[in-house]
């Protein structure tokens, strides 16, 4: 399972960085998004600020559905992902290698699109919490990942595969979401714990991976 | 031909879509080393066929085996020994020659897949290519980049869905040679194809399929392609073969 999910894994961080088209496309919408919130919204308020990492994890969450809707697109083209259904190899580790991939661009377009996020709602990290947005940040993208790629694969082979996804993923994701609002919340400052959140973040990624693994077989008949 | 093992074995294998019977019953024995051309007009249930050896499509009925090993989804050691080549091209189209090549060299655990790879980039004339991105092949290109990555796993059975389609004729000539090539080597072809002429270099044995049933199977060893082709229109046009006029019947078993 290991070494197909190492050699897909491979395969998809070498055409992104080809084509560059799943982090692109989640860059742009989440900066536009960030900007369409800051002059909409005068985000330089401190009432705002505190509302700040939820802005960040709505932008977040639907850029993340058209990376990760990509995610499959490029398995439909020229039919290659039946040729990877084909070769003797289990679904589990074609799973993880698609997982890993598209949970790393997710936590890419977090850390490059955070120092716009700071900017535009003149947030601020307190200094012993680094670590906690750190972790919102692997834990939200794993948690995404888990979720997207599953039902990214399952949306591929619908007749309306970009509405499916969003429509499948989008509520799936609330409790992860909320708990990364949270999480990140805690991170600048917004409120003074977050216990309840990781656990329920960490729970919900081991939860999701785990199903994710045992059924994604399912998910690639056609 | 009597004492080759079996490379593939299917019995009364029926595909309906909905009301329509896409196969209906079908037997096929294929020794290994026969190269079987396996015409039929659109919809005759060719690719439907293909795609059951090939465990693509998982709710049939009847049973198909490749050496002897049963084709069931989630099983995978019958896909160790098929090559597939489908309608479509099954490439990454934003990855190079050789990384395509490289990838499902590693996907189906080839311990050399480095060497693999570039052997077949001289066997399928792809070296000067070795580094373009697989959109900017020429159809051709694409094509016998199909064939190498069906091939680079060393398969003893090819499964091809119309592989001449889109080519021109030189490299119609050089599928033909590998296909030649590949069975005097001691493997197994099963291709569908409209062209009878360009199957005819290569295949040992032409079989029609007309509406889910096989209506013709011969050797193509003494018989003309010209009197085939003649045959093949009755099924195309009229239906004949399936009613037992004008054209040779299916063979037995084998």
């Amino acid at each position: 399972m290991l070494r197909t999910a190492n050699v897909i894994l491979w395969k998809d961080l070498r055409i992104e960085m080809r084509t560059r088209d799943a982090i692109g496309a989640a860059l742009v919408f989440s900066l536009l998004t960030l900007v369409i919130f800051n002059f909409a919204l005068n985000a330089n308020t401190p009432e705002l600020r505190r509302l700040a990492s939820g802005f960040f994890w709505v932008a977040f969450a639907f850029s993340g559905t058209l990376s990760l809707a990509r995610s499959f697109a490029l398995e439909k083209e020229s039919g290659a992902g039946r040729a990877l259904v084909f070769a003797p190899v289990d679904a589990a580790g074609v799973y993880l290698g698609k997982f890993l991939a598209n949970a790393f661009f997710l936590l890419v377009t977090q850390v490059v699109v955070l120092p716009a996020f700071i900017i535009f709602f003149d947030a601020s990290i307190v200094a012993d919490r680094w670590w906690a947005l750190v972790a919102s940040f692997l834990l939200g993208s794993i948690g995404f990942g888990a979720v997207g790629t599953l039902f990214s694969a399952i949306a591929s082979n619908t007749r309306m595969r970009e509405l499916m996804l969003p429509l499948l993923f989008l509520p799936v994701t609330v409790p992860a979401l909320i708990a990364a609002v949270e999480t990140t919340s805690f991170a600048l400052g917004a409120s003074d714990t977050a216990g309840f959140w990781f656990r329920l973040l960490i729970v919900y990624d081991v939860v999701f991976v785990t199903v994710s693994l045992l059924i994604f077989e399912y998910a690639l008949e056609e | 031909m009597t004492g080759s093992p079996v490379a593939l074995a299917c019995r009364g294998l029926t595909k309906r879509y909905g009301r329509v019977a896409a196969l209906r019953s079908v037997d096929l024995t294929v020794p290994a080393g026969e190269c079987v051309a396996l015409f039929g007009r659109n919809g005759a249930g060719k690719t439907t066929m293909l795609q059951i050896i090939g465990s693509l499509i998982g709710s049939y009925e009847g049973s198909a085996e490749i050496f002897g090993h049963r084709v069931k989804r989630g099983e995978t050691e019958h896909r160790r020994h098929v090559g597939l080549v489908l309608h479509d091209t099954c490439l990454y189209m934003d990855l190079s020659v050789l990384e395509n090549l490289r990838f499902f060299g590693r996907l189906y655990g080839v311990q050399d897949y480095e060497a693999r790879a570039r052997e077949l980039l001289v066997q399928f004339d792809l070296e000067s290519r070795g580094h373009s991105i697989a959109r900017e092949l020429s159809r051709g290109m694409k094509q016998r980049l199909a064939l190498a990555r069906a091939l680079v796993h060393g398969p003893r059975l090819l499964l091809l869905d119309e592989p001449y389609t889109g080519l021109d004729e030189p490299s119609s000539q050089a599928l033909s040679s590998m296909l030649e090539r590949f069975v005097r080597e001691g493997g197994t072809v099963l291709m569908s194809t409209h062209d009878v002429e360009r199957a005819f270099d290569s295949a040992t044995r032409a079989v029609i399929l007309d509406q889910g049933v096989i209506t013709f199977d011969q050797p193509t060893k003494g018989l003309d392609a010209a009197t085939f082709r003649h045959a093949y229109w009755n099924v195309l046009f009229t239906g004949r073969a399936r009613s037992g006029s004008g054209a040779a019947p299916a063979r037995a078993e084998g």
